[in-house]
């Protein structure tokens, strides 16, 4: 284990606060990246929280040593503050990292997917999950069979799982003879791409470009085509 | 002495390819955007040179594996009737999908010309093809056209000609390549094929040989025709159960990835892009169009428009003709003496075929408003929305379509059916249509609402329509049950890009639509119009008739006499008047009786007198039993029966809707609101008219013809029946 990871890891110990004061450092922390000064409006307009509820956690948060707060005054973190908000961040990271690159998620639901669970994970757990999306990572630009395989799994969706302006590239056409004939036939085949349109009023059926031209399908039936989406960005590439 | 070829045009949905055939023969002939319009063959004629080039349009297809109706009938004609070569019309700009059907073509092993059809929207879009290379790869000499303002025309005439003289340096036999492996078994069917003489002649045994590795029903079944088909076919079977072992996958896949493989290799040598940052037109209009709080808007938007053009606008042309054939009638009337001759044309012909000509300004507007809706793509658009709720009631997108035109006529509605792919849900369509309130039962709905509901009339007329509604779903759903329990057919449906049509297309396909309702329904018309005024009219009433004459004359002799007393004894006053109108209500009920009895001499008398016990229980009168069996050719005749059952004697053919009126009113044998309301709903529900039982027949069988025709009477006797049981119980008769 190299010495950035034995860093990395310690970003994972417990931070002994409620999930609760854990988004309050994260968004402090956050915040004064952004802006030379942080104010309790920003805080809480940022956090959704009503201005009292802010000044009254802001008052624990003090308490412990983790910001220098005066009323009415600036927010601004203390060094011990600045390590337990550094942890609280790069759990988050290692996190969206997580459903972004080994689960393939798209970046914005990985994001609000790692904010869900963030608070409540072990540091132990973390901690494995940092490892895996570290070794996805390595395995990736050495394109290892195992890694290869995880990906092109967790990459597949059904085309009737996609949203509007989602862009796939085809994996597999299942579905009995005539239906899957005809949809081969009009240019459904392995490696195609197609983006989703539009759904109709009703979400049922969909309209799918491919070949350039529009194409519409029941979302029953285009649940016979499995895809890979394709990620707008690829951080890490 | 010119010579003759045989040329068919083959070609996707959405090609532009019966505007091409258009512009080739000139021919009057629809064009449209939805997929599946052209499903009957059309002939027409070119000239070029001293050639005469006979040109069928076959229907739009994507592939000759015969999976629809249209693609069968494609290829039989393509395979059976042997034109002398094939014009592929191809949408330029759509070319990888396209020359799919184009692989299929070269596997026939028929001489084909390839027709870059609007190559000038390709070229909007920044794509350049090189017509030489690509000819030279297909083995097939490529004309660029556009055949929407008549480009490369002769071009692509000069090339048919010379491609059947053998004159042309492109046209040669080339095989679409699948690999060494999939060749090898291709050989060994060729080789069994070989052995049947008859077959080998007939078809091209690499077609045969590569349809049957792909296990095609209806190549087999040709084969069968020929002796000796069974070793070909267990060859065939072998070697597909080969190669889905060592591709492990389904054949027909894999050849078609080979296929496209094809294209996409000549694809890549003689097309280039360039890229244009071009905003798609058609995806912002769906943006709209198709979006998730306007899409409903503005469907209904467009269908409100719809029928306000179609029933309110083309309301004062339809009363200038009515009058216009009114006074034709008086007019022949005046001029020919009594006799059968003067009855046939002023009872029988006149009446009967100005009826249906009346509604052609109705029709003509209907038509224009759906090419309109069909030429820029929309109504692929309104299935797209509405198939959710389609889909639910058991039905189709594409069923909406044939549903609304309903309301305009069923007869061209069923007709419109031949887009849906699967025969159940086309049997279905065809089935509820009848449901749809067309607008041939409008006059009676608004000659009946009209008199008895007065300012309440489009309410009860509104309510008849969404009965109607209702019944089409709730017989589907019950259809479905009983007849069609099967799994629904995929929806994959073609959007095409949103073009705007020009006027002259729209045009031509709305008097296409509307020559063929005319044809269809006016010989029909003519036809039964005559038969019903010789059933209505014989045999004649003779002796019975001359009771009332003698009435009359008596009832006539003792007022004279009364009016003479009178005037003698006090002059003109009170009592001459109060004699008077006895006289005239006397006299006009004497007429009406004689009238009646007259009608009920004949054969539809008769025959009403046969179903009065049965519509007695929905509170009709024998009147209203007659009418609605001579409503059973057309519904406009429901009225005009109605008519001329109260008409007194010697009123113009102008004067019976006021007497009509004016005896249904009366309180001695006219009729109340509640029967008046069970009558049009009995009207909407029944047998449509004979014209609509006629396409059934013809569209899906007679069989189901005869049971839509049973059904419907089932039906509107039942609904009737409960309605008028209601109505009573409620107090409202």
């Amino acid at each position: 284990m190299d010495k950035e990871n034995v860093a990395a890891e310690e970003f994972f110990a417990d931070t002994s606060l409620s999930a609760n004061m854990e988004d309050y450092m994260e968004t402090i922390a956050l915040l004064s990246q952004e802006n030379r000064v942080v104010r309790v409006k920003d805080i809480a307009k940022s956090l959704k929280i009503k201005m009292p509820s802010v000044t009254a956690a802001l008052g624990k948060l003090s308490e412990k040593g983790l910001i220098h707060y005066e009323k009415y005054g600036f927010v601004e973190l203390t060094d011990e503050g600045r390590d337990v908000a550094d942890r609280v961040y790069h759990r988050h990271t290692c996190l969206a990292d997580f459903f972004r690159n080994v689960l393939r998620m798209d970046a914005g639901s990985a994001d609000e997917e790692a904010c869900r669970v963030e608070h409540h994970l072990s540091p132990e757990s973390c901690r494995q999950i940092h490892k895996l999306v570290e070794f996805c990572r390595d395995g990736r630009q050495e394109e290892a069979i195992w890694t290869a395989e995880l990906k092109s799994r967790m990459e597949a969706r059904r085309l009737s799982e996609l949203r509007e302006g989602d862009e796939a590239q085809i994996l597999k056409v299942a579905g009995n003879g005539p239906f899957r004939k005809r949809l081969m036939e009009m240019g459904f085949r392995k490696g195609e791409r197609l983006q989703v349109m539009k759904y109709a009023p009703l979400k049922d059926p969909v309209m799918i470009s491919i070949k350039g031209y529009n194409i519409s399908l029941r979302v029953q039936e285009a649940a016979f085509i499995t895809v890979k989406l394709i990620l707008e960005e690829e951080p890490h590439a | 002495m010119p010579k003759t070829l045989t040329v068919g045009l083959v070609g996707n949905p959405n090609c532009g390819k019966t505007t091409l055939f258009n512009a080739l023969t000139g021919a009057r002939h629809k064009v449209a955007n939805w997929s599946g319009v052209t499903v009957e063959k059309r002939e027409g004629t070119a000239r070029f040179g001293d050639y005469n080039i006979r040109i069928i349009d076959l229907p739009g297809i994507y592939s000759l594996s015969a999976y629809t109706m249209e693609e069968i009938i494609a290829r039989d004609y393509i395979l059976d009737e042997k034109p002398d070569l094939i014009i592929n019309v191809v949408d330029a700009g759509n070319l990888e999908r396209n020359l799919y059907l184009t692989t299929q073509l070269i596997n026939l092993g028929v001489r084909t010309v390839l027709a870059l059809n609007m190559y000038d929207e390709a070229k909007k879009k920044g794509l350049d093809v090189d017509g030489e290379a690509l000819g030279t790869l297909l083995g097939m000499p490529v004309i660029k056209t556009v055949g929407t303002r008549s480009e490369g025309l002769e071009d692509l005439l000069r090339t048919i000609i010379e491609v059947s003289e053998k004159k042309d340096g492109k046209t040669r036999y080339i095989h679409i390549p699948y690999g060494s492996d999939i060749e090898e078994e291709i050989a060994k069917i060729q080789a069994q094929i070989r052995k049947i003489p008859g077959a080998q002649g007939r078809y091209s045994t690499r077609w045969l040989a590569i349809r049957l590795i792909e296990g095609d029903e209806d190549a087999a079944k040709k084969l069968r025709a020929f002796e000796g088909f069974e070793n070909v076919l267990s060859q065939a079977e072998r070697s597909r159960r080969f190669m889905e072992a060592a591709y492990r996958d389904d054949i027909g896949t894999v050849l078609s990835e080979r296929r496209y493989g094809f294209i996409s290799g000549a694809l890549r040598e003689t097309v280039s892009a360039a890229l244009t940052d071009r905003i798609d037109i058609t995806e912002k209009i769906d943006r709209v169009i198709a979006n998730r709080y306007l899409g409903f808007p503005i469907l209904f938007l467009f269908l409100w428009v719809l029928f306000q053009m179609t029933f309110t606008l083309g309301e004062y042309p339809k009363t200038l003709l009515e009058r216009g054939i009114a006074l034709l009638g008086d007019f022949t009337a005046s001029l020919l003496p009594p006799g059968p001759v003067k009855d046939l044309l002023t009872r029988g012909i006149i009446p009967g075929v100005g009826g249906v000509m009346v509604f052609l300004p109705n029709i003509l507007i209907l038509f224009m408003g759906i090419s309109f809706m069909e030429d820029t793509g929309y109504m692929a658009r309104a299935a797209f929305i509405m198939d959710k709720i389609m889909h639910r009631l058991g039905l189709h997108g594409k069923s909406f379509i044939p549903l609304i035109m309903g309301i305009g006529c069923n007869v061209p509605a069923i007709m419109a059916t031949r887009s849906l792919e699967n025969r159940q849900d086309r049997l279905l369509t065809i089935l509820i249509n009848p449901f749809m309130s067309c607008s041939a039962r409008l006059p009676v709905y608004v000659l009946f609402a009209g008199l008895f509901f007065y300012d309440k009339a489009g309410v009860i007329i509104l309510s008849l329509y969404m009965t109607g509604l209702l019944l089409a779903f709730l017989s589907a759903r019950l259809f479905k049950h009983f007849f069609f329990k099967g799994v629904s057919t995929p929806f994959v449906m073609e959007l095409p890009p949103y073009r705007m049509p020009t006027a002259r297309t729209i045009l031509l396909h709305m008097w296409d639509r509307s020559s063929q309702y005319l044809r269809k329904m006016g010989g029909i018309i003519l036809a039964f119009s005559v038969i019903i005024w010789f059933l209505g009219e014989y045999p004649k009433a003779g002796e019975v008739l001359k009771v009332y004459d003698q009435k009359l004359a008596v009832l006539e002799t003792g007022h004279q006499e009364r009016l003479a007393e009178l005037t003698e004894r006090e002059g003109i006053g009170e009592k001459v008047r109060i004699e008077n109108s006895r006289y005239a209500a006397e006299r006009e009920r004497l007429l009406m009786q004689k009238n009646a009895e007259e009608h009920r001499h004949t054969v539809i008398g008769r025959f009403g007198d046969i179903i009065y016990p049965v519509i007695r229980p929905l509170g009709f009168n024998w009147q209203m039993g007659i009418a609605l069996s001579t409503g059973f050719v057309a519904k406009e005749v429901v009225i005009s029966t109605l008519g001329v059952l109260y008409q007194t004697e010697g009123e113009k053919e102008s004067e019976s809707r006021t007497s009509l009126k004016r005896g249904l009113l009366h309180p001695e044998y006219g009729i109340s609101p509640l029967s008046a309301y069970v009558f049009m709903l009995f009207v909407l529900l029944y047998v449509p008219c004979l014209a609509t039982v006629v396409v059934i027949g013809r569209e899906a069988g007679w069989g189901w013809a005869a049971f839509s025709i049973f059904y419907q009477l089932l039906v509107a006797w039942l609904v009737c029946f409960l309605v008028y049981r209601a109505g009573l119980l409620l107090g409202l008769a």
